[in-house]
């Protein structure tokens, strides 16, 4: 199917997404007990990294060059993308399939707007940014552990990193949850989750090999670990320009991804 | 509304039946189901890589043993899944559940025949996966496990036990949805409490000696980690028999707290559907 092309500025998109957002809190109003058991679940979830984090670390000072304290600081970082990755794309892309399944991607087509962008942030889910509490506690743990080492121009080299790891993050997202318009029920989306999910730890603990993959063919390093070492000054200003770079290579990919997948949607439903 | 209780003979053929058509359906959706077992892989050679790293450094475990936990876990986490908490409630949320009640069966019978079909066709797609990461441990001298026909039988057992109390935990989760109708949260918490406490994420070699007492207490070990345990034959029969007692204790628990929940809540279902 053709998808039309518009021409709208980039502020009809902000317009639209704020609209949503508005839409969104309105929504999350319905059922106020799900606040309380997100509330409840960053806690418990917060618990059981630190539990982990603590067993992985036992004795020792150092794991795998990093310190516990480091260690808190990439977890949190994950957990931030993680969080915000869900609240403001994830969500989205997760129902894809079943608004493949239904047919109603068809209204998305007909919208005069980009169908990657509507099909991402058309809904805002609040209860996540609950859980991404998570991710400041940890973050901000690190940030208390060595206030009086930190350096400004790290923290921002670094809060940019996080930043390029959240356009990595939506970029695999997107790239993935694409084929879903040609080939509904993959589990791409499955496979994508858990591959962002050995971001959790330093790219360290994996081998040589691997952890060469990670920083080009799969640049998953570049998500947690890369921002992570920035803030603690480890590594500069070359990591932030190659991953913007890639980010911004992994992003445009994805939009041409999607759009051959949009040619092959075929609207014929479950 | 009544549930109708079915014969004994009736339950074996339903069952049956059941279990074929939900491995057939599954068979429909291979790719899907080929995907996410990948997915599934991906996940446990991570946690692979943070365990053995942990050991290496701290020398509080043998790398072999958490490496053969996580590659018997490919194989033994298929065996246990129940999809009650995602498919069970949400038959209650949009009222299809009555259809359930319509019939001359139990709804458990329906579950369970469906669990056993998709747990059966995702355990025959990782096996090749098994096998592989068997081979490869092997290779790295890290496999720990002789295949001990006895530790088979027993972790047969277990396992048994393991998915029996996995569904019962997965039925009583459900009934909290005639009382609400949110269950987005509550459903992802659950889960999270299962995996943590089942040891999926933290294998229980690991964890101090007050923290291991706590989780052989609950139910959720004998959902993944017991079985495991048993294979990987480092068990004293000591504590396998301690371990066999107190998951057949939390089956028998469980299963009379299901008939009880659900003679309550049953009385809350409007069939309304949202």
């Amino acid at each position: 199917m053709l998808q039309r092309e518009y021409k709208t500025t980039i502020w009809r998109y902000v317009r639209i997404w704020f609209l949503n957002l508005r839409a969104s809190i309105k929504k999350s109003n319905t059922y106020k007990g799900e606040i309380f058991v997100r509330f409840f679940r960053t806690f418990f979830i917060l618990g059981i990294q630190v539990l982990l984090l603590t067993l992985v670390f036992g004795n020792s000072e150092v794991y795998v060059g990093w310190t516990k304290a480091e260690a808190y600081l990439v977890m949190g970082i994950w957990n931030l993308l993680n969080y915000f990755g869900w609240a403001f794309f994830g969500i989205n892309l997760e129902r894809l399939e079943s608004r493949v399944l239904s047919g109603e991607f068809d209204f998305t087509l007909l919208k005069p707007l980009s169908s990657a962008w509507f099909s991402s942030f058309y809904d805002f889910s609040v209860y996540s940014v609950i859980s991404s509490l998570s991710g400041f506690v940890l973050v901000g743990y690190y940030f208390f552990i060595t206030w009086g080492t930190l350096s400004l121009t790290n923290v921002l080299l670094g809060v940019a990193g996080i930043i390029v790891g959240l356009l990595f993050w939506y970029a695999f997202y997107l790239l993935l949850s694409s084929f879903t318009l040609a080939n509904p029920r993959n589990g791409f989306l499955a496979l994508v989750k858990e591959i962002l999910g050995l971001a959790k730890y330093p790219v360290n603990i994996y081998s040589s090999s691997i952890q060469m993959v990670f920083f080009t063919i799969l640049p998953i390093a570049f998500v947690t670990t890369v921002p992570a070492s920035l803030i603690i000054g480890r590594m500069g200003y070359a990591f932030l320009i190659i991953g913007t770079g890639l980010a911004i290579l992994f992003v445009r990919l994805s939009y041409w991804v999607w759009k051959q997948n949009v040619k092959k949607y075929v609207s014929a439903g479950g | 509304m009544k549930e109708k209780i079915n014969q004994k003979s009736n339950f074996k053929n339903i069952l049956k039946r059941i279990t074929k058509m939900f491995f057939a359906q599954e068979f429909m959706h291979k790719e899907q189901l080929i995907v996410w077992i990948i997915a599934d892989i991906v996940k446990m050679a991570g946690l692979c890589f943070v365990w053995s790293a942990s050991a290496k450094i701290t020398g509080n475990m043998d790398q072999g043993y958490v490496i053969t936990y996580y590659v018997l876990m490919i194989l033994v986490s298929k065996l246990m899944q129940d999809i009650t908490p995602a498919n069970g409630v949400q038959q209650i949320l949009n009222g299809k559940f009555s259809n359930s009640l319509l019939k001359p069966m139990s709804y458990l019978t329906e579950y369970l025949g469906s669990n056993l079909g998709s747990n059966l066709f995702r355990l025959i797609v990782s096996v090749p996966a098994f096998v592989l990461g068997m081979y490869i441990t092997s290779r790295l001298g890290f496999w720990i496990v002789d295949f001990n026909p006895y530790l088979i039988f027993l972790g047969l057992i277990a396992v048994a036990i393991g998915f029996l109390i996995n569904f019962l935990l997965g039925n009583i989760f459900a009934l909290i949805a005639f009382y609400n109708k949110n269950m987005e949260g509550m459903r992802i918490f659950y889960n999270n409490i299962a995996a943590t406490f089942s040891g999926e994420y933290i294998p229980f070699v690991a964890l101090p000696l007050l923290a291991l007492f706590t989780v052989q207490v609950l139910p959720f070990r004998y959902t993944l980690s017991f079985p495991i345990e048993i294979l990987l034959g480092r068990m004293t029969n000591y504590d396998l028999g301690v371990g066999f007692i107190i998951g057949t204790i939390w089956l028998i628990a469980l299963y009379v707290l299901y008939l009880v929940l659900f003679k309550i809540s049953i009385k809350k279902y409007a069939a309304e559907g949202i």
